[in-house]
């Protein structure tokens, strides 16, 4: 098994997001940035679970080594998936980080009671924004130890 | 001795006897010539003689002979020399002169000169003469003339006399004080007389020779003679004589001695004292009190007076405790310890009872000197029986006098309390009193009556006659004939005040009678009716007053009995708004028209009213068209005549309710509208965020990505858009700001705004170090406030004044805050570029700017922001200003909140 923090290993970036542009702009963000990494995108919430636990046309998904998770999300909310995921004994140990345009302390306060790894707000700026994605990379790819798949 | 001796041999004979004779004579044998001056032989030197050392063994000239020669001495020795010189006869001359030895010790010399050759003249030529040293024998002179001076010294020095006598009685010699005792003028003219010879008398005389054989004979002094003599002036006095034999070395007696000293003032003293004391005793014996001196050590009685004789019998010589107290030994009371000792001078008197007699008596114990010199002990005992009874007698007589006085005292007082009482009672009376006598003369009134007539004290009143202080005289006659008849009269009288005014009097008088009914004086009572009269129109006048007041009221005013419930009184009004007539109303009773209420509500109601005074409420009446009124009523608990009655108010007040109730409606319709569009604001600016995040990121990485690719109208296409889209997130950030302040405001706590103040300043701290801003306050005071948003009116308030600051000056601004009535204003003023006055309204507005974009930063909504906080809190907020001359920015924060 190769160690995932080996340069030359690709990370598995699992983005659940439904606006085409901030889709856009993160995947922008990431490719920037120094870490090889694989970029899936699932556009609603429905969708995420159907990927992650390999149903339907996923069924070759890649496990991703992080999860970055909007919370509005249609079909099924975002909010309603990082319960789920986190509720799922082999999917819980995968962090997730909330990356929302929700400024609201209510969200920030489920979101960890959920057992979010990490609660962001989106940046209006848009250098503050990839700034925010690439350190999101960073953190949890070459800082972080990740427990093993 | 040889017979016939030759000439020649006698010569040598002389010759050698001669010569040996001169040196072996201790005198100095000279032969001194005259002419030469000198001696021209001498048989030894006088240095020799002076006992020189042998280097002046030679003749002394005159040189030398001055400088041994005593000074004095000198002129004395020439001049012996002189004489002698020129004398005419044969003589012996003698000179003494002192000279100095080689030790420089003084010699006397005696010399003695003679002529020894003379020239055919006579004159003498030489001298002869012999120089003795006498200095031993001057010195045992001086030593003797010397003791001779110290012994008259002493002789007279002494006080006593000294005579001294050979065995004859021939007077050797005396002191001045014995000749002067015995009257003659000096010792010497008593030397060589006799005792017989002095100016004493025979008898005398004869009697000190007596004296004087005896003790020659005897050979045995005779000391301390007390006898009396005479001086040579007839007084005689006393002496104290002393006389001693005078005996030589062999023993033998060769004089008398006598001495005596003059006791004469020793005898008198002594003879006064004896008088004294024999007075002092006669004295005590004329005494009623006992007298007695003990010896303090042995108690044996040393003098009685006659009065203890009679009391306790001759005692001298026995043990006071004995005489006095019947005791084998001293009293235990004894007071000597009290008399001696360390108490010695001080006097103690004590009381006791003898034992033997039974008596009282006081003491009086002294420690005095005795004639023998010793301290006894001295007593005088007063016998205090008798007044020791009486004293006890007086006690009870006192005791008695005391408690009578004090019933007494008791009696009087409460006797003056009566009379003070009723004295009062008439003085402080607001009646007024007054007696006048059967003369109409007025001989008493009561400060009432002095007050209601006006004049400032009874004492202008008394002994006038009443008639002057009444309007009309006659009345007095009136006021005569009935008391005449019936005893008294009473009625209304116009009394004349000082002042001349006149007033009603409602007056009482009464004639007094002694107990044989003769008419002594007639009492007056008035009362001053004219305040009650006045009273009565006011009272009238009120009545009137509010009669009309109660017809005219707009509101319907009703007086229930609380006990009928039915109205007493009640006006038009009442009535009237209702629909009813008087006479129906009048049936009405309290709380019949009320919609929603029993007769128990109605009850407790009116008990509450009774309890608590007044109550106001709400209701609904109904009238008699069966309309429903709104009505507003006051209840009010009132006394009259002693009952309790409810004192009704009815406001109709349908009409306004319904104003009112608009009021209300428009008042919820615009909070509604308000809180609408603060949501919208609030939901619009969030949610506007999304899409313009959108815009902003995408047009931006357009910028990034394409800048310098397109050509240069899609480079300034661009910029525009991208300063375009930052400006839109800027309003959206302001809107949001604006909006919070209502939705996102928090509550007013106690905030002290010199800390709200020091944080807006930290706040703009950059700003204000960049531009060098002053900036000052005075201190501020503490406000209930939102803290939060006062930060941000100030800094909004303060960083305009650093933003619009002059350029090239540095800005001054200043904080003060200011307390108004109901209001604190804080203000802050800048040295800023201004703001014409035609813009001072719409700068708070919203996103009203007054610049160009580009010149200064900013939204335009700050000053919006800041008047919506203003408002929040219930204040305004406005701003004076010129341009050019800075701004003053003020807002106001109602006291309520502080």
């Amino acid at each position: 098994m190769a160690d995932r923090n080996d340069p030359g290993t690709r990370i598995e970036i699992l983005l659940i997001e439904d606006n085409p542009g901030d889709v856009r702009l993160t995947k922008l963000a990431l490719k920037g940035g120094k870490i090889l990494n694989n970029i899936n995108v699932v556009t609603d919430g429905a969708e995420a679970m159907d990927y992650l636990l390999k149903r339907d046309k996923h069924s070759n998904a890649a496990r991703p080594d992080l999860i970055i998770l909007d919370l509005n999300l249609p079909k099924k909310d975002g909010r309603q998936v990082l319960k789920e995921i986190k509720d799922n004994e082999s999917l819980k140990r995968i962090p997730i980080v909330v990356l929302t345009t929700s400024k609201d302390t209510q969200d920030v306060l489920k979101s960890y009671n959920l057992h979010a790894n990490a609660y962001i707000t989106k940046p209006l700026d848009l250098d503050q924004f990839i700034e925010v994605v690439r350190s999101i990379e960073t953190f949890w790819v070459s800082v972080v130890r990740l427990p093993p798949k | 001795m040889k017979p016939k001796q030759t000439e020649g041999d006698l010569n040598t004979l002389t010759k050698q006897m001669l010569s040996k004779i001169l040196s072996t004579s201790p005198e100095r044998i000279f032969i001194y010539d005259v002419q030469e001056q000198r001696n021209i032989f001498s048989n030894r030197t006088l240095a020799k003689f002076l006992g020189f050392p042998p280097e002046q063994k030679r003749e002394l000239g005159s040189d030398q002979f001055q400088i041994i020669i005593h000074p004095e001495d000198s002129p004395r020795l020439a001049e012996h020399y002189r004489i002698i010189s020129e004398s005419k006869t044969q003589g012996v001359f003698e000179v003494e002169y002192r000279v100095k030895d080689a030790s420089n010790d003084w010699h006397w010399l005696h010399s003695r000169a003679v002529p020894f050759t003379r020239d055919e003249n006579g004159n003498v030529t030489q001298i002869l003469g012999i120089t003795s040293d006498v200095t031993k024998a001057r010195n045992a002179e001086e030593e003797l003339r010397q003791s001779k001076s110290m012994l008259s010294q002493i002789l007279d020095s002494v006080p006593q006399s000294i005579a001294w006598k050979d065995r004859d009685g021939v007077y050797l010699g005396c002191n001045w004080q014995f000749s002067r005792q015995v009257g003659l003028a000096n010792p010497e003219m008593v030397i060589g007389r006799t005792d017989h010879d002095l100016p004493w008398p025979r008898r005398d005389a004869e009697r000190y020779r007596s004296d004087d054989r005896d003790i020659l004979e005897r050979n045995r002094p005779k000391r301390h003679i007390i006898e009396v003599m005479q001086a040579a002036d007839g007084t005689r006095f006393w002496v104290d004589k002393s006389k001693v034999p005078l005996t030589d070395e062999n023993g033998d007696v060769k004089g008398i001695l006598a001495v005596f000293d003059d006791i004469t003032e020793r005898r008198r003293t002594e003879d006064t004292i004896k008088k004294e004391r024999e007075q002092l005793l006669s004295i005590f014996d004329s005494m009623d009190e006992v007298v007695y001196v003990a010896d303090p050590t042995t108690f044996e009685l040393l003098y009685v007076n006659e009065a203890f004789r009679r009391n306790f019998g001759q005692g001298v010589g026995q043990p006071c405790f004995q005489i006095l107290q019947n005791r084998k030994e001293s009293c235990p009371f004894c007071t000597n310890n009290r008399i001696f000792g360390e108490h010695t001078g001080t006097t103690y008197i004590w009381e006791f009872q003898n034992e033997k007699t039974k008596n009282w008596f006081r003491c009086i114990d002294r420690a005095i000197r005795w004639s023998d010199d010793r301290m006894v002990r001295f007593e005088i005992a007063i016998d205090i029986t008798e007044i020791k009874r009486m004293n006890v007698e007086l006690q009870k007589h006192r005791k008695n006098l005391e408690q009578l006085v004090q019933e007494r005292t008791k009696e009087l007082l409460s006797a003056n309390e009566q009379l003070r009482i009723k004295d009062n009672a008439i003085r402080s009376s607001t009646a007024a009193f007054a007696i006048i006598d059967l003369n109409g003369l007025l001989t008493y009134v009561n400060p009432a009556f002095a007050r209601i007539w006006g004049y400032e004290s009874e004492v202008e009143i008394i002994g006038r006659p009443f008639a002057g202080f009444v309007e009309d005289p006659t009345y007095i006659d009136i006021m005569m004939n009935e008391m005449r008849d019936k005893g008294f009269w009473s009625g209304e009288a116009y009394g004349r005040r000082k002042d001349e005014s006149k007033f009603i009097v409602d007056t009482y008088v009464s004639v007094v009678q002694n107990e044989s009914g003769t008419p002594i004086c007639i009492a007056s009572s008035f009362v001053d009716v004219t305040e009650k009269k006045r009273a009565e129109n006011s009272l009238i006048k009120a009545e009137l007053r509010y009669r009309t007041l109660f017809e005219r009221s707009p509101d319907g005013v009703v007086i229930y009995n609380i006990e009928t419930l039915l109205p007493v009184e009640f006006n038009d009004k009442a009535c009237q708004q209702l629909g009813y007539a008087r006479d129906e109303f009048s049936k009405l009773r309290m709380g019949d028209l009320e919609l929603g209420v029993d007769s128990e509500k109605i009850n407790e109601r009116l008990s509450y009213i009774m309890d608590t005074g007044q109550a106001t409420f709400e209701t609904i009446y109904r009238s008699k068209e069966g309309r429903l009124l709104d009505v507003l009523v006051t209840i009010q608990a009132i006394v009259i005549d002693n009952q309790k009655m409810a004192f009704v108010l009815v406001r109709d007040i349908t009409g306004m309710k319904l104003v009112e109730a608009s009021l209300w409606r428009r008042t919820e319709e615009l909070q509604r509208s308000n809180e609408e569009l603060e949501q919208f604001a609030y939901v619009a600016s969030h949610d506007l965020q999304e899409p313009l995040r959108m815009v902003s990121s995408f047009v931006k990485l357009l910028q990034r990505d394409y800048k310098g690719k397109l050509d240069d109208s899609a480079d300034e296409y661009i910029f525009f858009a991208v300063d375009g889209v930052n400006r839109m997130y800027a309003l959206i950030n302001d809107l949001l700001d604006y909006s919070r302040v209502k939705t996102g405001g928090k509550e007013f706590l106690q905030t002290d705004m010199n800390k709200v103040l020091e944080q807006a300043l930290s706040n703009l701290k950059l700003a204000i170090d960049n531009t060098k801003a002053k900036i000052s306050a005075t201190t501020l005071p503490t406000l209930e406030v939102d803290s939060g948003q006062m930060v941000e009116l100030l800094q909004n308030l303060i960083g305009n004044a650093i933003k619009y600051r002059k350029p090239n000056e540095q800005p001054v601004i200043e904080i003060k805050a200011e307390r108004k009535t109901g209001d604190w204003i804080i203000s802050v003023r800048d040295n800023g570029i201004g703001i014409a006055p035609q813009y001072h309204e719409r700068i708070f507005g919203l996103f009203q700017r007054l610049h160009v974009w580009g010149e200064y930063e900013g939204t335009g909504i700050g000053l919006a922001i800041a008047k919506r906080i203003a408002e929040r809190h219930g204040g305004h907020i406005w701003v004076e200003s010129e341009p050019g001359k800075g701004s003053n920015f003020s807002f106001s924060i109602p006291v309520g909140k502080e």
